[in-house]
């Protein structure tokens, strides 16, 4: 425990200040969208992500925690360069994500998703799945490709004899671990983990979170790791950013969130969040039941509709993030 | 076997022929208007957006065409003939493919397979046809089989009126039309190509059937 | 006498390959005014056994009991008519998913009055004032107008309160809960469980919950039974099962979780290997065996319940040592 908090606080100071080690960096990144146009009524707006800024070092895993429809979704989609942003860049290894190609792009940056019973094609079998980022890129003659696939299951843990398998007749942990070796086949730096064990058993959970530090060590790993659940988040990242209807609301080193959240949002989740403690009973968070509509986001602090400790200037005066890298985290709120 | 016809042609031998043809449109008409639909269909659902309205808005017209009455027109216009029947009806029977393929790659383009396909850089005609076509190939052969059934009926019925196989190629519309003088004496020469008809109809849509059976549960997986 | 009660019950299912058995021969029983948490994995029967209590299994689906009794009533010999009367005026059920329980075309209104009319004598009105009583009671704000509101026009959160609402609207002794919660986000999950556990204690409903959340189990079960591969593999009020788990099954999936204090950050977690066997076709011997830390030839044969305490059993050869071991080590990881 000494020795983990002293790698933290040293980490911390090494944090502000960019440079060529940065993985990734996105600068006041935004995407809307129009919904709900038709004949008689006007589209609306919807501010999925919004001026959303975060670095994420080499060999970091940044932990994007927030609660469904908050817009962490849209943010990896933006980052995989499968939606175009509405504004704001983002920067992967110091290069602006428009001026990669396509291709490129697919070499450095690769995507694990939540749902492993869709996101594998079930009419290819488990090797021509692994081996496809391979044949797409062209890369090495048949043999090569044949035994890089081999080599790449053995690393996820996958027996040999599943290679002639369909994801049909596998079971979710092992679906899971073919999505991980067919983005991992081409080493990519940065890999975006959105939700990736939300979808599994507890104990299938267990070993496809080992797996994921595992590779993490082994061929030095940048996570973006996207999930709700704080136990899983706590136990994985090094850094927490907390989104709340498309912004960053606070972004903190691990011990410091999880010890000292600032932003009520972020001390509402960690209340809420049911740890296998019998006799504590169900906590309350203070939060009322008012759910904001995205396509009209409260004026002022988007949270204070919710918020145990609004007072009238939260409802007029939207709190301003400090800037990225502030020594000793950030947070959007005006007692933080 | 089956006896002759008014100018002492063997039916039997005429019915097999026919068979020929009727399959033969059948399954031309069917490619073509595969190709067409799918090709429509899977554009417009992955696009989704203005390519979609667009292409709806072709589906759209294509459906308030009467095809017999169109196809009639035409034929009429151009002159029947094997091949103008093939043609025609592969441009008329598209739409049932266009739909179909439409709504299926709808559910696919967003499901997370073809996300990574995407981030691995696969172009688009590699997502098109590689990553959703083979999963919804399914459900086209069964759209397939109705509408080669569809052709072959169609292509009768134009024949019956005189706009479709010329004679003295052995159509089965065309022996149905050249029997119908001759319905109430001697009943089986229209009979049997009749009969004919309906049991090679029958067997496309049982044919049909199956594979959708076959495939249904692949499809829930 | 408990409210519910189940002896040996089995599920199977007729599929391509064979019969599977979906649950495979379980004893349960429910007091009033209890919350018994099923907690287990995908493909462990626990929801095939909620269905069962409730009659609504698909009818392919084989039930068979020794004994299947509510309040003394032996549902395996009452006509269907008798048995869906009893369903919503006596036995509620929620889901996972409420807009599978609420139809979408009618109004919020007309489906809770509905569900009073149905089983209970009263008027329109009283069961209008009804509805609007237990919607603020479950903390719907605007209550008689929303009554006129599409279950479309609600929030997930809103739904499942609605949902919650409509199962209490007949004052039922029972409720089966399956995953209520599961698909709602965490600051929502809680102020729904809170008011589940609040409603019951104050209505004295008997409830089911079946999750395989051990976080939720932990903090709202009185009483605890952990399903594996068809079968109760340990049942404990829910101290016990946390503090002692009997089974190495309970205890596998206890120290799979990242807990704060427990596993350190960045640690490896304790996963169980390997995968659940099918239950298509007979099972011979300790169902767990073969992903069993602790597994010896003996377990090839199947292991009786052991009591370990007071109401905690656990279906294990070794469940005395399992349980004392289970306490030393997590003591010393906590430490």
């Amino acid at each position: 425990m000494m020795t983990e908090t002293l790698i933290q606080s040293d980490r911390e100071m090494s944090a502000p200040a960019p440079s060529p080690s940065l993985a990734l960096e996105l600068s006041a990144l935004s995407k809307r969208y129009r919904v709900g146009g038709g004949m008689l009524r006007a589209a609306r707006e919807l501010q999925a992500v919004s001026e959303v800024s975060l670095r994420l070092r080499a060999g970091e895993t940044l932990g994007l925690v927030g609660e469904s429809g908050c817009g962490k979704s849209t943010l990896a989609r933006l980052l995989l360069g499968l939606e175009a942003p509405s504004g704001g860049d983002v920067l992967i290894g110091g290069e602006p994500l428009h001026r990669i190609d396509r291709r490129a792009l697919a070499r450095r940056i690769q995507p694990i998703f939540q749902d492993p019973y869709s996101s594998l094609n079930p009419r290819r079998s488990v090797a021509s799945i692994v081996r496809l980022p391979l044949d797409v890129h062209e890369i090495g003659a048949r043999t090569e490709r044949a035994s890089k696939v081999v080599e790449m299951l053995d690393i996820v843990g996958l027996p040999r004899r599943a290679a002639r398998q369909y994801p049909g007749q596998l079971s979710g942990g092992q679906r899971q671990r073919v999505a991980i070796a067919r983005a991992l086949i081409m080493r990519p730096d940065i890999v975006v983990c959105d939700e990736p064990t939300s979808a599994l058993d507890v104990s299938v959970q267990a070993q496809i979170l080992n797996l994921l530090m595992a590779l993490r060590e082994e061929l030095g790993l940048t996570y973006l790791f996207i999930s709700h659940d704080l136990s899983v988040v706590e136990h994985l990242v090094d850094r927490v950013a907390v989104m709340y209807l498309g912004r960053i609301v606070e972004e903190r080193t691990r011990e410091q969130l999880f010890k000292g959240a600032r932003h009520p949002y972020t001390q509402a989740l960690l209340a809420s969040a049911l740890t296998p403690e019998p006799g504590l009973g169900v906590p309350d968070a203070g939060l009322g039941t008012v759910m904001p509509d995205p396509t009209r986001p409260p004026a002022g602090c988007a949270f204070h509709p919710r918020c145990p400790r609004a007072e009238a200037r939260c409802s007029q005066q939207a709190p301003a993030m400090p800037p990225v890298g502030t020594p000793g985290g950030r947070a959007a709120c005006h007692f933080a | 076997m089956l006896g002759t016809d008014k100018l002492g042609r063997d039916m039997l031998s005429r019915l097999i022929f026919g068979a020929r043809i009727s399959l033969f449109i059948g399954i031309a008409a069917a490619l073509i208007s595969a190709l067409i639909g799918i090709t429509l269909g899977i554009l417009a659902g992955y696009f989704g957006g203005r390519v979609d309205s667009v292409i709806n808005y072709l589906i759209t017209t294509r459906l308030a065409l009467p095809v017999v009455l169109v196809a009639l027109a035409m034929a009429s216009l151009v002159g029947g003939s094997l091949t103008t029947v093939v043609v025609l009806l592969g441009l008329l029977l598209w739409d049932r493919f266009a739909v179909v393929t439409r709504s299926a790659t709808q559910q696919l383009r967003d499901s997370e397979y073809v996300l990574s396909a995407r981030t691995l850089g696969c172009s688009l005609q590699w997502i098109l046809l590689r990553e959703i076509l083979p999963n919804i190939a399914g459900a086209l052969i069964v759209v397939a089989t109705l509408e080669m059934a569809h052709a072959i009926l169609l292509e009768a019925t134009l024949s019956f009126l005189g706009m479709g196989v010329q004679p003295p190629l052995p159509s089965w519309g065309l022996m149905v039309a050249e029997g119908k003088a001759y319905m109430f004496f001697k009943p089986w020469v229209i009979a049997i190509p009749g009969v004919a008809l309906f049991v090679l109809v029958l067997a496309i849509n049982l044919i049909g059937d199956g594979l959708r059976d076959i495939n249904a549960p692949d499809g829930r997986n | 006498m408990a409210l519910l009660d189940i002896r040996n019950l089995r599920v199977d299912l007729p599929v391509e390959t064979g019969t599977l058995h979906a649950v495979r021969g379980i004893d349960l029983s429910v007091e009033r005014g209890e919350m018994l948490c099923i907690v287990g994995e995908s493909g462990c029967g626990k929801s095939m056994t909620s269905l069962a209590i409730m009659g609504l299994l698909p009818r392919r689906a084989q039930v068979r009991a020794d004994s299947l009794t509510f309040d003394g009533i032996d549902l395996t010999a009452i006509s269907e008519r008798r048995r869906s009367d009893l369903r919503g005026a006596r036995m509620a059920m929620m889901f996972q998913e409420p807009m599978t329980a609420l139809n979408p075309a009618w109004t919020l209104g007309n489906q809770l009055i509905e569900a009073l009319r149905r089983h209970r004598r009263v008027s329109k009105r009283q069961a209008r004032e009804r509805a609007v009583e237990l919607l603020e009671r479950v903390g719907i704000t605007a209550a008689a107008e929303r009554l006129s509101q599409y279950p479309h026009q609600l929030s997930g959160g809103l739904r499942q309160r609605v949902m919650i609402a409509m199962a209490l609207m007949c004052g039922p002794d029972l409720i089966v809960a399956d995953e209520p919660t599961t698909a709602l986000d965490v600051t929502i999950q809680a102020q729904i469980l809170r008011l589940i556990r609040e409603l019951q204690q104050e209505m004295g409903t008997a409830v089911i919950f079946i999750t395989h959340d051990l976080g939720v189990v932990a903090r709202i079960a009185d009483r605890v039974a952990v399903m594996y591969a068809g079968e109760v593999v340990e049942s404990a009020p829910v101290e016990a099962l946390y503090a002692r788990p009997g089974h190495p099954y309970t205890r596998g999936l206890l120290e799979c979780i990242p807990a704060p204090g427990r596993t350190a950050p960045g640690s490896r977690l304790q996963a169980i290997d390997g995968v659940v066997p099918s239950l298509v076709g007979e099972l011979e011997g300790c169902a767990f065996r073969n992903r069993c830390p602790r597994a010896e030839p003996c377990c090839a044969q199947t292991p009786p319940f052991a009591s370990l305490e007071a109401a905690h059993r656990a279906r294990c050869h070794f469940a005395a040592t399992v349980a004392t071991v289970a306490t030393d080590s997590r003591e010393a990881l906590c430490s």
